[in-house]
């Protein structure tokens, strides 16, 4: 109902086209765009948050785009009515990639572990065979 | 999520596809259950599966709607170490092998896994494990059912609540009609139609676009999902294996399993398993990396999987997909739903309620349970709350921290209560901690770790001389139930 | 660091392989345990 509710129109007054990220700060490169729009609508991206060269990144009538695989990097995003020239707010995400020395961290740990559980399983297997 | 706008088959060519596979299963389901009546044949398929079947169920199972779905979400969102990092969840399989192999010598008449926490470390260990177990079953049944909601939408415009309605009646039906047998041997062709389709699909792409399109776009347009130093996915791949190796360690689906397998069958049977599961997230991973390249707007990561295969593959696709996808939530609900019941009726009602439970009460008690699972999935399937990984990452904390009391308990004499206590207490906490101070892709990672030193501290402070003999139980199946 | 395309073709095309090859051996293993009657 909560999903229903986010992409229900709201009235057809043009001022209404409302844009919003899943989240502000981006630590995996992955966020989704959403927005409320009864009629087709262009998502633009841009680096700054006056648009001074905006890309187009989607051209439809979908409510909602996944982005993923994105660098470090600050990105700013606002859709317009394709027939109109009503704009959205504009939306600022930052795109900040865990430390890699965090990274090899938990992955260190993960391997500690997952070695001690088959250490553990391996040895225990065996002593179980032999008696 | 209703952004996603058109249907891509129409609603009555999905209805006749449900219905034709429905009737299959109910008819599969009546046939192979009509000689199913003591309690140990219903169950436990009369603890005498054999090596394809037995292969064919695990993999079945572990394939649920999270690799046909959420293998390519995770690809791509963390790109190409995500989709590897899935497949590590076959090490859960591999691990599970040796366990299996033990828990059928050290235990040949038991039942749930309950059954060993309780005797092997006691009451409260078994309760505080009780609850683990009964989160995670509903949270992996409730995604599936939401699952089946969504897909079936999204597929054919069928609503919401008719999909997800459809797909928990039918599995409720056939494993009510035929118990363990029905679960099992529909595995097996569920199995058979997986593969199948997850083959055709990816092949199609490659035909399609070739690899040369596909490594290139994402390249230009996500270029960190073809980074092997991304950092999110380095720390997912470990975590996504401990994730796996808790869910199966603890779970009563590989349990009962194991009890339900012939002597010498599970170790062969898991292994096989783990072999023939591993590619099956990388080839269904791979076709989300196809997205750049068709210039696919994906509005919600979890609907990337059908939409690219439809795209593809147009109505064709769309069938495919909607059998396959059928296929992998039956294989996993109906055991799920087996495996759970038997855990209530042995667990809790047994052990609870009515200690002098004939095996014929257990098997109307056992009957009853799947109806009420099925009904109570349904209830909490029908407000369609969050969304499919989320619900099911969750349990990670939860799952992870029973590894290392379940292991040790397995294999070393000194494993202790204590530490198996504050190994599931602690290793929850710490790992629900981490999921929202730092993301899903390190809370399985926290609680394995924080439990497993727990379980090393106390084991080292006192340690236990466990009597293997003790997990040898007497059950009313061999004092005089019915025959 | 960027997965070369080279790589990248054959982890997918190998996985590939092993799951076309999985129903058939799901099959063979199948006759065998029926051959023997060990089914279930």
């Amino acid at each position: 109902m909560l999903a229903l509710a986010l992409t229900t129109p709201l009235g057809a007054a043009a001022q209404s086209l409302q844009l919003e990220a899943d989240t502000d700060v981006a630590t995996a490169g992955y966020y989704q765009l959403r927005w409320s729009s009864t009629s087709p609508v262009v998502l633009e991206e841009a680096q700054t948050a006056e648009f001074a060269s905006p890309r187009v990144i989607y051209r439809g009538s979908d409510g909602a785009r996944v982005m993923s695989g994105k660098p470090d990097g600050e990105l700013y995003y606002r859709v317009r009515n394709s027939d109109g020239d009503a704009r959205s707010n504009v939306v600022k995400v930052t795109v900040r990639h865990h430390s890699l020395e965090r990274a090899f961290a938990f992955f260190a740990l993960g391997a500690t572990v997952f070695i001690a559980t088959l250490l553990l399983i391996v040895s225990g297997a065996r002593a179980g065979t032999s008696r | 999520m209703d952004v996603v706008n058109s249907a891509i088959l129409d609603p009555m060519t999905g209805w006749v596809i449900l219905a034709a596979f429905s009737a299959l299963w109910i008819a599969l389901g009546w046939y192979w259950g009509r000689h199913s009546q003591a309690l140990d044949d219903y169950v436990l398929a009369g603890r005498r599966v054999g090596l394809a079947l037995g292969t064919a169920t695990a993999m079945a199972t572990w394939v649920t709607s999270n690799t046909t779905m959420a293998a390519p979400q995770i690809a791509l969102q963390m790109g190409i170490w995500g989709m590897l990092g899935y497949s590590l969840g076959a090490v859960g399989l591999f691990l599970f092998a040796p366990l299996a192999a033990r828990i059928r010598r050290l235990m040949p008449t038991g039942y749930t896994s309950g059954d060993f926490i309780r005797l092997r470390y006691g009451h409260f260990a078994w309760r505080v494990f009780l609850v683990i177990s009964l989160f995670y079953s509903l949270g992996w049944l409730v995604s599936m059912g939401m699952a089946g909601g969504i897909l079936i939408h999204a597929l054919t415009g069928i609503p919401y609540h008719y999909g997800m309605t459809v797909i928990l009646g039918i599995c409720v039906g056939y494993t009510l009609l035929g118990g363990f047998r029905a679960v099992i041997g529909t595995d097996f062709i569920q199995a058979l139609l997986i593969l199948s389709g997850v083959v055709v699909i990816a092949f199609l792409a490659i035909q399609h676009i070739g690899f040369d399109d596909i490594h290139r776009s994402i390249a230009t347009e996500r270029p960190e999902l073809l980074n092997l130093l991304m950092p999110a996915s380095i720390m997912f791949l470990f975590n996504n294996l401990l994730f796996g190796v808790g869910e199966i360690f603890h779970s009563n689906v590989w349990w009962s399993r194991a009890f339900s397998f012939r002597e010498g069958v599970g170790f062969k049977a898991y292994t096989l398993a783990g072999l023939l599961w591993a590619p099956i997230p990388i080839v269904a991973g791979f076709i989300a990396l196809a997205v750049p390249a068709l210039s696919l707007n994906v509005p919600a990561a979890d609907m990337v999987g059908p939409m690219v295969a439809a795209e593809i593959l147009g109505t064709a696709g769309a069938v495919l997909v909607l059998i396959m996808v059928f296929s992998a939530l039956s294989s996993s609900i109906d055991s799920l739903l087996a495996a759970t019941s038997i855990l209530v009726v042995e667990d809790i009602y047994r052990r609870h309620l009515r200690p002098n439970a004939t095996s014929a009460q257990m098997r109307t008690a056992s009957a009853r349970i799947i109806v009420g699972l099925g009904i109570l999935t349904w209830l909490l399937c029908a407000p369609r709350i969050t969304t499919l990984a989320e619900l099911l990452y969750f349990t990670g904390a939860f799952v992870a921290s029973t590894i290392w009391p379940i292991a040790a308990g397995l294999f070393w004499r000194r494993a202790n209560t204590l530490g198996a206590i504050a190994g599931m207490l602690l290793g929850s906490a710490a790992g629900l901690y981490s999921y929202f101070a730092i993301g899903f892709y390190v809370a399985a990672l926290v609680g394995a770790a924080v439990s497993m030193s727990c379980v090393l501290i106390a084991c080292w402070l006192q340690p236990a001389a466990y009597d293997w003999a003790d997990l040898q139980e007497h059950h009313p199946q061999e004092s005089g139930g019915t025959p | 660091m960027i997965i070369p395309e080279t790589l990248f073709g054959i982890v997918i095309a190998a996985a590939l392989c092993l799951t076309a090859l999985a129903p058939i051996l799901l099959l063979v293993l199948l006759v065998q345990d029926w051959k023997k009657g060990d089914l279930w």
